[in-house]
């Protein structure tokens, strides 16, 4: 009974923490880059998309090591599994 | 204010996966879950994330949570004796190491099944899917087990180390067309 | 899921061209409308894993899916390496277009193998029955 009293108390502090630094914060983090890509995606890439823009174009390392972490996540399933063959 | 209602609709359906007993259902909670939260997405205008979210949350981790739920650790041993007696008291009496066993592989985080067969070692070996094989004669014990799983080599320690005056004989086999887990 | 079930298998089978229809539309369109490469390819490997639905007993060639993701994985790195570091001059606007097209491409058969491996990987090379 005590220790869920606790939990429950260390519980509504971290809500009331997480409450207080989301109304504190800045929804957008750096207003002039975000203002630049949305001006200049059009005339640098010939898109529709700024979110497409900005993941293969601006941000393309972002895409890349998204798919190498995909790989390697692969390895290690295969690698880890309980069966050891290899097909 | 239309966020808030399934933000708090988020909340409740977290706390009820959490909260119920059967883990089947939580894996249903949280399949609804993910299409509640990419419908959150989609509300703050992210609609690139919203399918991301359902895609992955509630088809391909909803059915990968209910396969793994399917095969959850379960381990199949078969034993058979050379006798024709099929007492399985006198069986478990006269074989401690089988509960040892137990006990090591539930320490492992796995869930032995044990089948006391009366079939002949050789038709277990052919047809049944088993992950290990127990074939207990007078003096020797024959333990049969793929030579591809893992755990054999854990299984083959233990044995060594506690149960070193029995005995045991463990063979590796190859992966045959119906035996394997 | 050894006792299946008619009606999904035949809902399935059927529904497979439309699945894959909407799966290549967000790759193809990701450059004009919400999507992507990772959503699309997610969509692709669902696919896959509603037909383990549908037949529980049968794998598929895991080999060449593991040759294909590797080789996508370098075309990946490849491809803006070559276009968007190399030169730096302003692209046409058709080159662009290809550039993000092809791009989108290459990440949807890459996720989608990718998730398509991790599944069959755990559904059939795991332990249980």
């Amino acid at each position: 009974m005590k220790r869920r009293v606790i939990i429950m108390i260390f519980a509504m502090a971290l809500a009331s923490l997480v409450l207080f630094i989301n109304f504190d914060a800045n929804l957008v983090a750096n207003p002039q880059i975000a203002d630049f890509y949305l001006e200049n995606f059009h005339a640098d890439t010939h898109t529709q998309n700024a979110v497409a823009a900005i993941y293969l174009n601006y941000r393309v390392f972002d895409s890349i090591f998204e798919t190498l972490i995909l790989l390697v996540s692969v390895s290690a399933v295969i690698i880890f599994s309980w069966r050891r063959t290899d097909d | 204010m239309t966020e808030n209602i399934f933000l708090i609709t988020l909340v409740v359906l977290a706390l009820i996966a959490l909260n119920t007993k059967k883990l089947r259902r939580a894996v249903v909670y949280l399949g609804i879950f993910s299409l509640v939260s990419s419908f959150v997405y989609l509300l703050y205008g992210a609609p690139d994330v919203a399918i991301a979210e359902a895609i992955i949350g509630s088809t391909i981790t909803t059915v990968l949570y209910l396969v793994a739920l399917r095969k959850y650790q379960v381990f199949s041993i078969f034993y058979s004796k050379s006798e024709n007696d099929h007492n399985i008291s006198y069986i478990k009496n006269n074989a401690p190491f089988l509960n040892n066993l137990e006990a090591f592989l539930i320490k492992c985080e796995m869930e032995p099944q044990i089948i006391y067969s009366g079939e002949s070692i050789e038709t277990i070996l052919d047809q049944k899917k088993f992950d290990l094989a127990i074939h207990h004669t007078d003096q020797d014990i024959w333990i049969y087990g793929c030579a591809e799983d893992y755990q054999i080599d854990a299984v083959e320690n233990y044995l060594h180390d506690n149960h070193g005056d029995l005995n045991i004989h463990l063979i590796r086999c190859e992966e045959g067309d119906d035996n394997e887990a | 899921m050894t006792d299946r079930s008619e009606i999904i298998s035949q809902m399935t089978g059927l529904l497979y061209p439309f699945i894959l229809l909407f799966g290549f539309y967000i790759i193809l369109n990701g450059h004009a409308s919400p999507g992507g490469g990772f959503q699309g390819g997610a969509v692709l490997a669902s696919v896959f894993i509603t037909r383990y639905l549908v037949e529980p007993d049968r794998c598929i060639q895991l080999k060449t899916l593991k040759t294909a993701e590797k080789i996508l994985f370098v075309c990946i790195i490849l491809y803006p390496a070559f276009f968007l570091f190399a030169t730096t001059a302003n692209h046409s606007e058709l080159m662009n277009l290809t550039y993000l097209i092809v791009m989108n491409f290459l990440i949807g058969l890459k996720v989608c193998s990718g998730f398509t491996i991790i599944f069959f990987r755990f559904a059939f090379y795991e332990g249980g029955i």
